[in-house]
This record gives structure tokens, sequence and C-alpha cells, in this order.
């Protein structure tokens, strides 16, 4: 079925060529990343931006295997996902209760949310650090799972909590008249309707989870234990980067969470479910 | 929308939040109120922590560089009304559903994926005297623009690169997200009725995405406070001549390289007040929603 | 290699009597170099194991831009690694209270590292005071030149250009020529050449300018700052370099020919070695400055005495084969390994090399002579200096707001904020 759209005929051409430009700007670093990995160090010394004019897999096999990336890649596969389990199940949980729910502290409790939202994660590392010892969960997933889902709820919960709250309240009451309890209306009524936005925070979680930097340097201190963007980290020696392995690197790095995203990306649509929530 | 306000829902809240507190409290809140606490010293970052009262502040306000920083966060600050509008109208181009608009998308977010540090290295590159954008700038006009080393283009790079173009690809996803509520139906009556793109955009769609775009400032304001050190150190490390030296930057300086974790906790103090400022008036516009 | 040690490993755990298998775990910045240092010292890590049978070595790198927060964490909790590697000078003496005291361990080798080099390792850099690392390089700064293009350009490439006016001869002649005359990395090369100048102008007295005995004011060196204008201004010294990293774009772009002159270091990266390599060993000439005729301290070369090195951290239980470890790569087969990998010049007299190419006979010859201090290393926030310093040069050099007189009130002011 066509959509109705409010551009008329004659503006379209225009905005698709816009469109196109915006298309360009945002691919050309992506094709720079791209055609860098494929380079040797000493074409790019040359050559930093035309397409490479002889293409090496050197750097991928450094990356891979000298660096020993892949291994990394499924701790990552491993940590990530058990990260975002939680994220999921704390974010929108906690969304729900300031968003829809009444109770007298709420937006006290939220201040201390947002407040805690805004921390520079650096300044937090070496006391995180501390405390995983003090609790022996050095070394441990569940120390690195427990960070992440520390440090990344608050504004996972903001973004579930604005949207619950623009929902219409008709929906909880409606199904509280029924006689049905908190914790059934949230998985039954409102996180299917919520499913874009929720759909939005598994791409947020798992993409902040997976280019995690500080915490998981100083959680996971066996070389063995670490994540693909520690790999990705150690890329760069004392001095600096080489872009050629280090694009290499990143495009490693990369496959998972852009596999992840075209995914989860399908269930934000525009708008079918539209209908239901405007009664 | 009135809502009875005397219902009250007992201890369920409690149950659904305590996940999201027990972790907070465990790991956020006593490193925080940690570094409110060694503001007060001079701390080496482990070791003997010595008391010195309102030394560190003392310094700071006589300290041009914080002052800078100020200054230069400000500058960033300008550009988060420029990222709402942006991101509002090509989600709500994008939105039109003309063909291809999930490839856009997603290519538009793209690179997010990559990281900021790979991001800095190739904009390292992009943006040098004799890069492409500078060889591209002479074939057109006969000049460069030294983007990387004149102070006022430095400060407006990072600004244009992570504020806008880096915040789009996020922007449209949830953009996209917050407006999928909207009735298809309200819109295309407005359509019957011969309303255009920017009369829909006006009077339909951001009235609904109210919400999402008070999200999106605040987001803003966090990442500009917060999170634009990685960009920073691998693009110009805070140069040319503090240009870029923000106040997240500056903290960053102070603990991990000169090793005065008192005195950054003085800078990150400052950062605080920021904080509770932006929560404060998000609460309270949350608060105006609800009459 | 590895497989021979790990049956060792499980045969040694099957006996009852408590030889059980060690782990050694080192911690280090070089070691992520995955085409750079971590070849040879895989190499060096295998050949211990094999001579320590049972001991398994754990090598783990770590990011070099938060490093010190890294082992700053460690600390913080008393336990980690047993042999970490730092920068000795003012960022390791930090951590004097968590490094072990070398001395017991080292009677059989200290003679054989050059005494300034164990002073630097010592404890707050004093003669006397317990040695806490054992230093693995030493590092410094110097002027490579391609001799094929001096050649090309008509200046005889076995005579550097010496002196100011040689100086700016030669490279009049190598633009006219169409060579950049000094490829340039950010404003780092301007770093390195002050620290070289800052060597001429008060040698061995560069400690002064902690007590004021030495001040930036200093007519040499306020003469050196003005000819590093001049060679700015007259386009020497390449605009577009000014937004190139120095690490590795500039420094690549050396040694694929893209310039004839080339601020490089003594250190295990942009050294003699790495330019060799590319533009031959006969190619690459080297002189440690430019000579100021009002200069008492010409031809100086100026060093950090050490530049990397290992130590042992306290909380380790295995300080003696921590200890050895450290000694084996910078004493014993391990030092000759890595320095000749590299490229790296070691502070150890008794490490030697295979015939020394010319770039590095050179080098070899002016270490013999005059040294001075790298002043950068007296200061307790080296890399927050570093950043404080390139940022005032930014604005003589890149902005243009400060004059020279200016830049030199400007890095006075730096000087004394640091203590």
């Amino acid at each position: 079925m066509k959509r109705a759209s409010s551009i008329g005929a004659g503006w379209r051409g225009l905005v698709q060529v816009f469109l196109l430009g915006l298309i360009f700007v945002s691919i050309l670093p992506l094709y720079n990343v791209v055609a860098a990995s494929f380079k040797s160090t000493d074409e790019f010394v040359v050559n930093p931006f035309f397409p490479p004019l002889a293409p090496t897999l050197e750097n991928y096999v450094y990356a891979a295997v000298g660096a020993r990336l892949l291994h990394y890649a499924v701790n990552s596969l491993i940590l990530v996902p058990l990260g975002v389990v939680l994220y999921l199940v704390v974010c929108v949980s906690a969304g729900y209760a300031f968003g829809k729910m009444r109770f007298r502290l709420r937006l006290p409790l939220f201040l201390v949310v947002l407040f805690l939202l805004i921390f520079p994660q650096l300044l937090l590392a070496t006391q995180i650090y501390r405390l995983i010892s003090l609790m022996h969960l050095a070394n441990t997933a569940a120390g690195v799972v427990l960070s992440w889902g520390a440090y990344f709820s608050p504004f996972g919960t903001y973004i579930m909590t604005t949207y619950f709250a623009a929902m219409p309240y008709e929906l909880v009451e409606a199904a509280r008249m029924d006689g049905a309890s908190h914790p059934r209306i949230l998985v039954q009524v409102m996180t299917p309707l919520a499913a874009p936005m929720v759909a939005t925070l598994g791409i947020i979680g798992f993409q902040s989870m997976w280019n995690e930097l500080p915490f998981s340097l100083l959680i996971l201190q066996d070389q063995g234990s670490r994540t693909l963007t520690l790999g990705i980290a150690m890329a760069r020696g004392e001095y600096g980067v080489r872009v050629p392995i280090l694009s290499a690197a990143v495009v490693i790095g990369m496959v998972v969470p852009l596999v992840f995203f075209l995914v989860f990306q399908r269930r934000i649509t525009l708008g079918a479910t539209a209908g239901a929530l405007k009664g | 929308m009135r809502h009875r306000s005397l219902e009250r829902d007992g201890r369920a809240p409690f149950l659904f939040l305590a996940p999201l507190f027990v972790l907070l409290c465990a790991f956020i809140l006593f490193p925080v109120i940690m570094n409110m606490v060694v503001s007060f010293a001079d701390w080496k970052g482990y070791g003997r922590l010595k008391w010195i009262g309102l030394s560190n502040y003392r310094a700071m306000m006589h300290d041009g560089a914080f002052w800078t920083s100020l200054w230069n966060t400000a500058s960033l600050v300008c550009y988060i009304p420029v990222s709402v509008a942006v991101t509002v109208f090509v989600a709500a181009l994008l939105r039109e559903g003309l063909g291809g608009w999930k490839v856009y998308r997603a290519i538009l977010y793209v690179p997010n994926l990559l990281g900021l540090v790979i991001i800095g290295a190739v904009f390292s590159i992009y943006l040098r005297d004799d890069g492409p954008l500078n060889l591209a700038l002479k074939w057109a006009t006969g000049s460069t623009l030294p983007f990387l080393t004149s102070p006022v283009l430095a400060i407006n790079s990072i600004g244009m690169i992570k504020v806008i173009w880096v915040h789009l690809g996020f922007g449209l996803i949830y953009f996209l997200a917050a407006m999928n509520g909207i009735d298809q139906g309200v819109y295309e009556a407005a359509i019957i009725d011969g309303a255009g793109f920017f009369r829909t955009l006006r009077h339909i769609t951001v009235p609904s995405i109210r919400f999402a775009i008070e999200f999106w400032v605040v987001f803003n304001f966090v990442e500009v406070f917060s999170r634009m050190f990685s960009l920073i150190y691998t693009l110009t490390r805070g140069g040319p001549a503090y240009a870029t030296f923000t106040l997240e930057y500056g903290i960053f300086v102070q603990a991990f390289e000169k090793f005065h974790t008192g005195y950054s906790g003085a800078w990150s103090v400052v950062l605080f007040l920021f904080c509770a400022v932006i929560s404060i008036a998000q609460i309270r516009l949350m608060r105006q929603g609800r009459a | 290699m590895i497989k021979r040690s790990i049956l060792c490993l499980a045969v040694a755990a099957l006996c009852a009597t408590g030889l059980a298998a060690q782990t050694l775990t080192v911690w280090d910045f070089k070691y992520g170099e995955v085409n750079g240092a971590q070849i040879p010292m895989k190499q060096i890590d295998a050949l211990f194991e094999q001579r320590h049978p049972g001991v398994k070595i754990n090598h783990v790198s770590q990011p070099n831009d938060t490093y010190y927060q890294i082992v700053q964490a460690a600390a913080s909790t008393n336990q980690g690694p047993d042999v970490v590697m730092f920068h000795p000078g003012t960022r390791a003496y930090g951590f004097g209270d968590v490094l072990v005291d070398l001395d017991p361990y080292i009677r059989d080798v200290r003679s054989q590292f050059t005494p300034a080099s164990i002073k630097m390792c010592s404890q707050d850099g004093k003669d006397g005071a317990p040695v806490k690392i054992l230093p693995l390089t030493m590092q410094g700064f110097g002027i490579y030149y391609n001799k094929a293009y001096f050649k090309k350009a008509g200046l005889d490439p076995e005579q550097p250009p010496k002196t100011p006016a040689q100086f700016l001869a030669a490279c009049e002649k190598l633009q006219a020529a169409g060579f950049v005359p000094i490829t340039v990395g950010q404003t780092y090369t301007i770093d390195f050449m002050l620290r070289m100048f800052a060597a001429e102008a008060f040698g061995p007295n560069v400690r002064g300018l902690i007590d004021g005995s030495a001040k930036w004011s200093d007519p040499v060196f306020r003469e050196a700052v003005q000819f590093t204008k001049t060679l700015a201004d007259k386009g020497y010294l390449e605009k577009e370099g000014f937004s190139r990293p120095y690490f590795f774009d500039a420094s690549d772009k050396f040694a694929a020919g893209g310039g004839a002159i080339f601020i490089g270091l003594l250190s295990d990266v942009c050294n003699w070695k790495a330019f060799a390599d590319k533009l031959g060993t006969a190619n690459v000439g080297y002189f440690p400055l430019v000579n100021f005729p009002d200069a008492k301290y010409k031809d100086t070369q100026v060093v950090q005495p050490a530049g990397i090195g290992y130590g042992v951290m306290t909380w380790s239980r295995n300080q003696k084969l921590a200890a050895d470890y450290a000694k084996f790569y910078t004493a014993g087969e391990g030092a000759g390994i890595y320095t000749s990998a590299r490229g790296a010049l070691s502070p150890n007299t008794s490490v030697s090399g295979k015939e020394a190419p010319p770039a590095l006979k050179s080098i070899q010859q002016y270490l013999k002579g005059t040294l001075a201090d790298d002043y950068i290393t007296i200061f307790s926030d080296y890399t927050g200096y570093e950043d404080d310093s390139n940022r005032v040069i930014d604005q003589l050099f890149v902005t243009g707001n400060l004059t020279v007189d200016q830049f030199i009130t400007e890095y006075q002011k730096l000087i004394e904020g640091k203590h």
C-alpha cells in the first residue's frame, strides 16, 4: 500500500539528492577505513586516501592471528549478550516504574539517575576496579557484566522512561481495571507496544558494551580473556597508531555490531502499529 | 490529560527499581562521592591523601586553562540546537517513506559503529592541510583551510563531527522509533487538506515527539560534557593551543597525565554542578508535561 | 620451544615435592606492537622459558595511553603483575614505594650499565639510592638526513651542515633542488629541536632549570628559538607537516623519501634502523644538533640515559625470578636480541652488536662525546608537561599569537609551574 507523503512530487527528486549527499559524506570514512585496511604500511604513506593500488591481506593476518583478534571476538560474543540481557531487564523495568508508576519518590530518584548519567567514565574506572577486586570478581565475566550494567543503565533507563511516559496512561489504567498486576502489564502490554524503542535500546546497549574500554581494560587482566575492543586498543603501540593495521582491526571489530544492528533495526518501522496507541 | 495523582502503586515500583539501584549504589554512587571528597585533598591516585581544604578550588579559579575549558565546552553546547534541527529534519524526511529510507538510515548509522577512536584517526587524515578535503577545496577555490591547526576551526570541526554527524546516525534510529507512535491517520487527513512537508512537521510531527526532542537535548548535553574525550584525544589532543581543551578533557589531563587526582576532583565538581542543573531542568520539564 | 617448556611444566607439576609450575606476569606497553616490539620479545620470552624449565611467562600488553593509570590501579589494590615496564625517571619515581629494591639482585651485572643509566634508574635519580629499574634502552634525539638527496642538491653528504649559516644554506639548496627540506610531524619536531638546543645551551646544568640557575632567556637558547622560527618562516620546516602526526606518519614519510632532513629519535622507533631499512644503510646520515656560535656545549648529544626498563613489584611472590627476568632482558641474552631487532641503543656496555652500519657508527661516535640530559625527564608530570609545551609551541609556530620573546616568557612560566 502506497504511503501518503507530504512532500510534493516535484520536491521528491531534490530530497533524494540531498539524502544521497548525506550518504556520501557518511560513507566516506567507512570507505577510508576499509581501503586502508587493504593497504600495506608502505603504500599508506604515499597513498592515504585513494583505493589501494596493491591490495594485501597482511593487515588482516596480523590482526586476526598476531593480535589474536579472532580469539578476543569470541570473548566479546560471550560477554556482550550477557550484558545486554541484564541491561534490557534493568532498563525496561526501571523505565516502566519511572514512566508509568505512581510513587512519592519518583522524581527525586529519577533525578539521581539523571545525575549519575552524566559522570565521565574515566573517573569511575579506577574506583570500580577497586570495588571489583574487593568483591573478588576481578578477571571474571560477572565483574565485567555487572560494571557494564551499572554504567550504561542510567542512560537506558532514561530512554525507556521518556518513552513509557509518553505512552497514554489509559493503557495501564484499562489493564489495572481488568485486575492485571504491574509485572503482567509491563510484559504483556507495554513492552510489545514499545517494541521499536526496546529494539533501539538493544542496539545501543550492544554497541556501547561492545566498544567499551576503560572498565574491561582494568577488570580483564588475563591476556586470554580480553574483549575484541581491548584487542583493537592494543594495536596502538607506545607512540600511536599505524592506520592500516588499526583499520583492519576495526573492520573485524565492526562485523558483529553491524550484523546485530541490521537484524534489530527491522523492528524500528515507520509506525505500522499506529492506531493502537491513540485509540 | 489528568492522571489520578492520588493513586499510589504501593511496593511494586521499588521491586521494579531494585535492580537498577542496587547496581548504581554499588558501583557508581561510591566513586562519585569519592571524587567529590578527594577534591579537598592532594592525592596521587593511590597512596597517601593530604587534606588541603579549598586550595584546589582556589588554584582552579586562577587557572587560565580552566576558564578556557569552560569556554570551549560552551562553544560545543552551541551545536546542540543545530543537532536538534538537523536530526529532526532528516528523520522527518526519512519518515516520508521514500524509496530506500531503511537503507539510508542504516548507512547513516555506520559511523556510530566505527567508534570514536577510528573516527578521530580517519578525520585526522581528512582534515589535514594536505588531506582530501583541502585538496578538494584547493581545486574549487584555490586555497586551503587549516582545520586542525586553527583554534576556531578546530573546535568547530569537533562540534561538526561529533555533535552533528556522529549523533545523526543514532538520532535517526531514535527519532524514527519515537515517531512510530504518531497516528498515520491524522497525517493523511492533513495531506488531504493540502498541508505540505513543513506544515505537517511543525503542527503534527514535532508536537507529538516533544518527549523525544527533550531527550535529545539532554542526551546532547551529556555527550558534550562527558563523552567527547576519545575524539578530542585522537584528533587534536586538546590543541591547537587549548582550542579544543574542554572541561572533560581537563579532568582527564589533571588526573591521568599529571596525577593531580585531587585537583581533577575539583574540576569534576564543577562538571557535577552542570549535571545537576541539566538534571533539574529535565525534571522540571517532566513535571510540566504531567499537567 | 614453548611446547618443550609446557612439557617441562607438566612433568614438574606431577612432582610431589612442590616443584610447582611458576607463572611470571609481565606488563608492558611495547608488547602490543604486533609487528614491532612483540617479535623480539616473544623470542626472548621463549628463550627465558627454555633456560628456566617450569616457568611460564604471561606477557600482557597494556595500551600506552592509560598505562600509568592501570599501574596505579594495581598499586591501589596491592596485587597485580610481577614485572612492570616503566620509563625510568620521575614517572617511575612516583611508584617507588611499590617497586622492589634491586641492588641485591644485580651485583653481578651492575658494572655493565653506564653510570648515568644506573643513576636514572635509582630512586629519585640519586647516586647511591636503591636501584629500582633495570634499563632496556636509552633514548635521545638527533638530526637524520638523506645523503642521496644531499648529493643531488649539490651538498657534500659526508659533511653535515652544523652551523646555523650552513644549515640555512643547505635548506635553501635542497628546496631549490625540489626536495622538502625538513619533514615535519605536528609540533613534536619543534619540541624535539628545542630539547636539543636546551642541551646545547645548558649542558650538564640542565637541572638548573628547576632551581632557576638556568633560564630560557639564556641568549643561546633564544637564538636557537629564533633560528627555528626562521626555518619555519622560510618554509624549510614544511607547513603541511604541522597537521601530520609525528608518530608514525611523518617518520614514515621521511623513510619513504618524502624529505631531506628529519628530527628523529635514538629510540626503538623513528630511529636510524627505521630509516636505513627503507632508504638503504649507506644513505642515512646523522648529526646531533646545529652548533650555535656562542654555545658552550657544541656537538652535545641529548640523551635520556635510560629510556624504558623493567621493575619488580613488591607484591610479587616470585621476586627472585622476576629480577632474573629483568636481568635477562637488559643484561643477558635478551638485551642483544631486542636492541638489534629494533635498532635501539642499550645502556649496557657489554651488549655487543654486529658490525654497525654507518649511521649507527656516527651515533655511537657522538655518544662517546659530550652528553646532556633531556630536560623534560626532570619533570614529574612528563606527559602533562609535554602537552603544555606543545601547546605553547603551537602558539608561536602554528597560530602565530606569540612573538619569540613572548614564547620565551610563556615557556619560562611552564617551568615555574613545575617542581
